[in-house]
């Protein structure tokens, strides 16, 4: 009796210093993060001279980047309760359009070939902003049938799924499009900047700076601003959010297009990483990121997730992976392991939530 | 009867679902500083007209008059800029939010925007809900706890708070009483009463008779989406509970179906 209400008492304190702390006390995000660590320590202990040095650092970083940036855009779709299947190909079909542009221009990319016959190469610049604008294109294709036509987002992001792989076979007829290695294209993926000097220097990977980047303003959006408020309203009570005269279509489509930019993000960074545009590139990348969606916090149901877990959720397979090859464990059992920590991680955030109501 | 212009005012609302005639020409009417009681059996079409006078439905036929003037009302933005708040039987609140956001969704205080982003200016909405809380009396801790965290008492007392913020001339209240505590339901009554006297007009829906007799001065019974009995309430509480029950199922009817436009 006197230990139940003690237990309650010292929830009820906890719930209204939650309540009353700024955001990052109440952080979700907390026992993430000390897995995170945790892991890192481990890690760290069982390989003491390899895992902290800095080009193994700089592996786990553009592995965070890679996963972070995709997780970072189904993150938002997540949230307003949907899902985006077709990262991972898009990640091959804007590699693949990215490549070819730089190499050959638009004249290489059907259906443009019949129109304009045998074109120049574009700058790498404005080759990026297209392919950008393209997946913000395929989102928005996405977002028009999820809203005008009620058709589930798993289907419809399927549909692109095969789609888009099909497409950048079909562009590149299966084979590579490779850049020569002196190509400006290639400092995007490869490139790094580096913090110190002598043999300890920091290498942070231009990927890692583009992900912190991506992350600060989806954060901010997601925290400061009223489309931010909205999206986690859409995903909470999407009724609620229409009455009170949110535009629901609207918040959807955004979230779509977001998710398309990151896949076509991840897509050029990694065309540029490989040095190639390959349509064989991100497969079942989509499942990857919705794992760490999801190990970092964020409820498949819609309504909740946060840009620092969702990072962590990245961080905690990257170095679960990182640590599982040093330690020389077999790949097969590596993806049992991260399988098993998925599980984990939905299991704890389900009981979390049967807990709480 | 008074020659007073409606505070607000529906004629001849109908609305179809597929083979469901959920309204078959309503007219109702609310004035100022009056509490209407809306009652009838599940189904009755209760929720659906208000949903048409909240702009949440649009009516396959009917008028709206805001101060006897025409009102186009086709979502809920049109019927909130006009003064028409609700607090819906179904989706009230998002529970994944906390308590100064419910406050003030769909319409966040805005600290400056940068292009199609609006900088939201959380404190003062903080500030904003708390007075809000405090002015209703209501008993919450903190408007930053989510509202899944609240019990159904508190969860419905920011329901209709928030709809009261924001100087609404209509209230519709549907079922705000479903599911709650007696201490909780005499709460909402009391909020009713602190409403009323300040000059709103609040449409009630309930289908606990008592709570309606307690605050309500007239009352419109429907059924099978017409209306069937509109009237003042005033005798004792027995006969009003008897009479309107004879209304609900269908053994007296002030507005014969020959007479009612159809
Ligand atoms: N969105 C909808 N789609 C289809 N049918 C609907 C819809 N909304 C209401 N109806 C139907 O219209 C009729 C009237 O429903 P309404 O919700 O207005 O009843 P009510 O009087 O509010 O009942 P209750 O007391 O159960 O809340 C019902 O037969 C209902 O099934
Ligand atoms: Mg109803």
């Amino acid at each position: 009796m006197d230990i139940q209400n003690a237990v309650t008492d010292t929830s009820t304190m906890l719930n209204r210093v939650r309540s009353r702390s700024p955001g990052f006390l109440r952080a979700r995000e907390l026992p993430i993060a000390i897995v995170f660590l945790g892991l890192c320590l481990f890690f760290w202990q069982e390989k003491p001279d390899v895992f902290l040095r800095p080009a193994n650092l700089a592996i786990i970083m553009r592995f965070v980047a890679t996963f972070g940036l995709l997780a970072i855009g189904e993150l938002l779709v997540i949230i307003t309760g949907g899902i985006d299947l077709s990262v991972g190909s898009m990640t091959a079909l804007t590699g693949v359009l990215v490549a070819t542009l730089i190499m050959k221009g638009f004249g290489a990319v059907p259906p443009f070939d019949a129109l304009l016959g045998d074109t120049s190469p574009i700058a790498i610049l404005p080759a990026i902003i297209v392919v950008l604008f393209f997946g913000g294109l395929v989102g928005l294709w996405h977002g028009l049938f999820v809203t005008k036509l009620h058709i589930p987002p798993f289907i419809i992001t399927l549909g692109t799924w095969l789609m888009a792989r099909g497409a950048a076979a079909y562009i590149t007829r299966g084979y590579p499009i490779v850049f020569p290695s002196d190509s400006a294209f290639l400092n995007l993926g490869q490139g790094k900047v580096t913090l110190g000097d002598g043999a300890n220097a920091l290498q942070i990977p231009n990927m890692f700076i583009v992900l912190v980047v991506a992350a600060v303003v989806v954060a901010f959006i997601l925290n400061a601003t009223t489309l931010g408020r909205h999206i986690y309203a859409v995903g909470g009570n999407t009724e609620a959010a229409r009455v009170s005269g949110i535009n629901v279509d609207r918040v959807r489509m955004f979230s779509f297009v977001a998710s398309g930019m990151m896949g076509a993000l991840v897509g050029i960074l990694l065309a540029s990483r490989l040095g190639q545009g390959t349509p064989t590139v991100g497969t079942a990348y989509e499942l990857w990121a919705i794992a760490a969606t999801v190990i970092g916090g964020t409820s498949l149901f819609g309504g909740e997730g946060t840009v620092l877990g969702v990072i962590l959720g990245a961080a905690i397979m990257g170095v679960m992976q990182n640590g599982m090859v040093l330690l020389n464990v077999s790949s097969y059992l590596q993806e049992i392991v991260l399988g098993v920590v998925l599980v984990i991680a939905v299991t704890w955030d389900m009981w979390r939530r049967h807990r709480q109501t | 009867m008074t020659e007073r212009t409606p505070l607000v005012e529906i004629r001849n609302a109908k609305k179809r679902f597929g083979a469901v005639q959920a309204l078959r020409g309503v007219d109702l009417a609310v004035y100022s500083g009056e509490v209407l009681g809306l009652v009838g059996d599940n189904a009755a079409g209760k929720s659906t007209l208000m949903k048409v006078i909240s702009g949440a439905y649009i009516p396959d036929e009917g008028e709206i008059f805001i101060d006897g003037k025409r009102a186009h009302i086709t979502s809920p933005e049109d019927s909130r800029r006009l003064g028409i708040e609700m607090v819906y039987q179904d989706f009230a609140l998002a529970n994944n939010l906390d308590v100064a956001a419910n406050v003030f969704l769909g319409r966040e205080m805005v600290r400056w925007s940068l292009g199609p982003l609006k900088i939201m200016n959380k404190r003062a909405m903080e500030a904003g809900a708390r007075d809000l809380i405090d002015n209703l009396k209501i008993d919450i801790d903190s408007v930053r706890l989510k509202v899944e965290n609240l019990s159904g008492g508190q969860r419905q007392a920011v329901a209709i708070g928030r709809v009261t913020a924001f100087n609404a001339k209509v209230i519709i209240m549907d079922e705000p009483t479903a599911a709650l505590s007696v201490a909780a339901i005499g709460k909402v009554l009391d909020l009713i009463r602190e409403l009323k006297t300040q000059g709103c007009a609040i449409i009630l829906i309930s289908h606990r008779l008592e709570d309606v007799y307690e605050v309500g001065d007239r009352i419109i019974v429907l059924r099978q989406g017409r209306k069937v009995a509109d009237r003042p309430i005033g005798e004792d509480i027995h006969q009003f509970r008897e009479e309107i029950v004879a209304y609900m199922v269908g053994a007296k009817d002030d507005f014969s179906p020959e007479a009612a436009t159809v």
